[in-house]
């Protein structure tokens, strides 16, 4: 194993090793090698062959498929603005739905939200003002985290409604006595216990977003 | 101002190439197949050394390409050293190829007409 081989194994330890990556690693060791034979052959000496193929090769990371750089601190204020936005959709609209019990809790719960996003957001403005780094996103793990989201927010609403139902309708089973709409306000609070779980689709949107947020960073860094 | 001026100019022509990056890579590999390290150096070779193709550049693109099915690759057979990752045009590239071409060079008269000031002759 000669230096070069060395080095490139090391740019690419931090990485999974399935076959898409192995074949990249040969394939950019043998470009790098043959860019360091063509620049001795020109008369370059080793060391700076070898400097010039290195860099030219810059960040494995992007190499990578489904890896993307973002301004880290651009990407970073756009993720926590569009959090704010995102948890400030759902408590505008569970105001009107403090009329009912359920509806206290979830806007609380929203204002609480928006009361920390507000804050992160705010303290990035006010902390990252001019730092020009990058980093790298792997695109593909936040489709991923964002599957998951997307799974875990499903299972949330098919359970609560789930519950909601079986303590309204099958009420006659837990409580020995039956359902009773006695009006409309009775009605209305059943009905904003089945949608308020939905409100939380902002949630998973907001991955959705982010993902998109992180595409439209190609070509501007 | 000056520098100014420089940058621009320098990030047009960069866009613009970068733009097309693509279907230069495709003209390479219409005469022959290549290896990675040779496409970069046909294109540095035919742009008498005034364009260097980044690698991250070439790696994307080539991805982009045969996802597409406009290239193919396959491995050397060489004995010594590392083998080699050779990319070949598909019927389909060459196709791709053509088109480009022909699109570029529609834009090129296009673009020619609309940006060069002429004193005579412009409305």
């Amino acid at each position: 194993m000669n230096d070069l081989e060395r080095y490139v194994n090391r740019r690419f330890a931090k990485f999974k090793h399935n076959k898409e990556i192995q074949e990249l690693r040969d394939e950019v060791l043998v470009n790098l090698q043959a860019r360091i034979d063509d620049e001795m052959a020109q008369g370059k000496p080793y060391q700076a062959a070898f400097d010039l193929a290195v860099e030219s090769l810059g960040n494995v990371d992007l190499l990578i498929e489904g890896h993307q750089e973002v301004a880290r601190n651009r990407f970073r204020r756009g993720a926590a603005q569009l959090a704010v936005l995102y948890s400030l959709i759902p408590w505008v609209i569970t105001i009107p739905l403090r009329f009912f019990h359920s509806g206290v809790l979830a806007n609380t719960g929203w204002t609480l939200v928006l009361v920390i996003t507000g804050v992160v957001y705010l303290v990035l403005l006010w902390l990252t003002r001019s730092d020009e780094t990058t980093r790298v996103i792997n695109v593909r793990k936040l489709r991923n985290v964002t599957k998951v989201v997307w799974v875990l927010w499903g299972i949330y609403v098919i359970l609560s409604t789930c519950f909601t139902l079986g303590t309204w309708f099958a009420s006659d089973i837990w409580f020995h006595r039956s359902i009773q709409m006695t009006g409309p306000y009775v009605f209305a609070s059943f009905v904003v216990s089945v949608v308020l779980p939905f409100v939380s689709v902002f949630i998973p949107l907001y991955f959705v977003r982010v993902q998109r947020l992180v595409q439209e960073q190609e070509g501007f860094v | 101002m000056e520098t100014g001026g420089e940058f621009l100019s320098d990030s047009v022509s960069g866009d613009l190439i970068r733009g097309n990056i693509d279907t230069i890579i495709l003209c390479v590999l219409m005469a022959q197949d290549h290896y990675g390290y040779e496409i970069i150096k046909a294109i540095r070779h035919r742009s008498d050394d005034e364009y260097e193709l980044k690698e991250p550049t070439l790696y994307a693109s080539l991805r982009r390409l045969e996802k597409q099915k406009m290239i193919q690759s396959y491995w050397g057979d060489e004995t010594q050293g590392g083998r080699r990752k050779y990319y070949r045009l598909t019927e389909q590239g060459k196709v791709l190829y053509q088109q480009n071409l022909l699109a570029w060079k529609s834009a090129r008269n296009l673009i020619d007409r609309l940006i060069a000031y002429q004193e005579e002759g412009t409305e």
